[in-house]
């Protein structure tokens, strides 16, 4: 009996068998001649043409984020000045924070194309495509950071540090109303550093100060009897004076720096766009080269 | 009997094979099949944008001619479902230019070059920004029966809170708090729109009447405080003069004289208030005009403008990826 059956067995399952193993050797076939297309194949001037048309797609795209972002930064700090409800301000931002992300991928994405084409196995191409990409995605980075800057100011100086501009300064009971507006707008000014960058920062931490240089004045005032009371109002007052000077330093201070961050950004990208754009130019006006070949 | 068995299980795994190439096979197909062609960037380059673009340029005049031909059919009758009569011919207008415009973008977002890797974003960016302003415009044109009315006179929905004169600052709370009866529930309408220009203006107005009535409030309680304050005082300087005049004990002279100045330092306080909120309830009355027009003075450019740049970038990058494309595989 046993020589009848135990052939059988691998004579059945062969069939299946072969035809994985030729699937796999196909398979193996295919992408080992990719590879070695990949490899040994020279850049042609289609290659360079079409790293130069992403270039300039790219550069374009970048275009997107000044109206996106001027459109953000509106709705968003309206929505904390006019006090509307968090589960709005959350459901704006993440709509907002879901658009930019669709956009960095958009452009992340290009460049990784970018980066995958045979124009880059020219060293100067490759060179040039480097700083390129490192400058964009320098750009990207920018208003990444400017996004969150955003929310994080309007969160906290936009929300309840400008409800201390709303008191009654010549009610009795203002400089208590101060010291508890004040102490709302210090925890949130904390919270708001801890998410900001270095710029943004030095904001909240300028307008810190003078919150706090003038909570400890109105603080000074309470339980003391009228004569000294009166005495130190003034003095907390007197300091009221300098805030709007003072915030309004502190912010242009601030707009300074970003913009020159922002500009020294731009600048060197469009100059690593310039070069990108110069090195490919040179392999397109030689169509010699390897252009012929295809 | 283990032979019977053995050949089904072989017979399993060649079943299990074949149902596996076969949906290598057919998933293969469905990708080539969704594969944009030559074709398809060609019907885009050809056909496709430039048919968003010229829908997209009706868009903005016939929104302007509804909005004008409505403004004046309800200045001349004075009833919403007269003037919506009216202006039905230029709101169909626009709603053709509506159906147009969407129709395009629609076939722009469903050509098959969606499918690729690096013009699917573009095309769907592309789409996407075009459709936006499309929504935008349309929410202006269907609400806008509802802006207009807010303080339109005939309507007396918010235009009430407007205040004349009155004998007392309490006449005015009241005036007021009943002219908001139905300023309210037609601002909550308008925020419901959820319209990026509307909606956030309705919310504005309805958070400062608010506040007006607040002030009113208190204006009219420092009012009546006042009379109240006033007519103690006069009742201790009666005490006083008479607690003089009979040669009253110092002691209580001196609780009489600390009372006063208990009830003058209570005046004094309600006059802060009083000052507070009476300056602001009336610059919120002067704000609340202006607050009213920005919404097509300045909001409504400003948006606009900013869906355009939008357009422009997403138009000039499919463009591009267009081009390229189109000259690569022309190659």
């Amino acid at each position: 009996m046993y020589p009848d059956i135990t052939p059988a067995q691998p004579k059945r399952l062969k069939l299946p068998l072969l035809m994985l193993g030729a699937g796999a050797v196909v398979l193996l076939l295919v992408a080992g001649w990719v590879v070695f297309r990949q490899a040994t194949t020279t850049p042609k001037q289609a290659d360079f043409a079409h790293l130069n048309n992403q270039r300039v797609i790219l550069d374009t795209s970048m275009n997107a984020y000044d109206p996106l972002m001027t459109d953000y930064a509106n709705a968003y700090i309206n929505a904390y000045q006019e006090e509307r409800p968090l589960e709005e301000t959350t459901a704006l931002r993440d709509d907002y924070r879901s658009q930019f992300e669709r956009e960095m991928q958009a452009n992340t994405n290009r460049l990784q194309q970018m980066e995958s084409s045979v124009a880059l196995r020219e060293p100067a191409v490759a060179d040039s495509f480097k700083t390129f990409k490192d400058r964009y995605e320098a750009v990207i980075g920018y208003y990444e950071r400017y996004g969150r800057n955003v929310a994080v100011v309007a969160e906290s100086v936009g929300g309840p540090c400008a409800r201390l501009s709303e008191l009654n300064v010549a009610k009795a009971s203002y400089a208590a109303d101060y010291v508890k507006a004040a102490d709302t707008c210090l925890t949130k000014l904390d919270e708001a550093k801890k998410g900001s960058d270095e710029a943004t920062t030095s904001l909240l931490t300028s307008v810190e100060k003078l919150v706090k240089e003038r909570r400890t004045k109105f603080a000074d005032t309470l339980g003391k009897d009228d004569f000294e009371r009166s005495a130190r109002l003034m003095m907390g007052l007197a300091l009221m004076l300098g805030t709007n000077a003072d915030v309004s330093k502190a912010q242009a201070e601030y707009q300074a720096k970003v913009d020159k961050e922002y500009i020294r950004l731009v600048e060197q990208a469009n100059a690593s766009n310039k070069d990108l754009e110069e090195t490919l130019q040179k392999y397109l006006s030689q169509p010699t080269a390897a252009g012929s070949e295809a | 009997m283990a032979a019977w068995l053995n050949r089904r299980k072989s017979m399993m795994l060649f079943a299990v094979v074949g149902v596996f190439v076969a949906a290598a096979v057919i998933a293969g197909i469905v990708v080539l099949l969704n594969q944009p062609r030559e074709s398809d960037y060609q019907a885009l380059n050809d056909s496709q944008l430039k048919s968003v673009a010229q829908t997209r340029k009706e868009l903005i005049p016939t929104l302007n001619k509804y909005l004008a031909d409505y403004k004046a059919a309800y200045n001349a009758t004075g009833s919403i479902q007269s003037a919506s009569d009216r202006a039905k011919p230029s709101y169909e207008a626009f709603s053709k230019a509506r159906t147009a415009a969407t129709a395009a973008i629609k076939t722009v977002a469903d050509n098959r070059t969606a499918n690729d890797a690096s013009a699917g974003s573009a095309l769907a960016l592309f789409a996407d920004a075009h459709q936006a302003e499309v929504d935008y415009l349309s929410g202006l044109v269907e609400d806008y029966p509802r802006y207009t009315a807010i303080f339109a006179r005939k309507e007396k929905l918010c235009s009430d809170i407007f205040i004349g004169e009155t004998s007392d600052l309490a006449e005015r709370q009241q005036k007021l708090d009943q002219a908001v009866t139905d300023c309210y529930p037609a601002l909550t309408k308008l925020q419901q729109s959820a319209h990026a220009s509307y909606a956030p203006y309705a919310h504005k107005a309805e958070r400062r009447i608010k506040k007006m009535q607040e002030y009113a409030a208190s204006t009219a309680k420092a009012e009546r405080e006042f009379t109240a304050l006033t007519s103690e005082v006069e009742a201790y300087q009666k005490k006083v003069s008479e607690a003089t005049a009979r040669n009253a004990s110092e002691q209580e002279l001196n609780k009489l004289t600390a009372e006063l100045k208990s009830v003058n330092a209570r005046i004094s306080e309600s006059r802060t208030g009083f000052d507070f909120a009476s300056k602001r309830y009336l610059s919120t009355v002067k704000e609340m005009p202006s607050l009213y027009s920005d919404v097509y003075d300045k909001d409504v450019p400003a948006k606009l403008k900013n869906l355009s740049k939008l357009i422009d970038v997403r138009t000039q990058v499919l463009q591009l990826v267009v081009d390229d494309k189109l000259t690569s595989k022309g190659e």
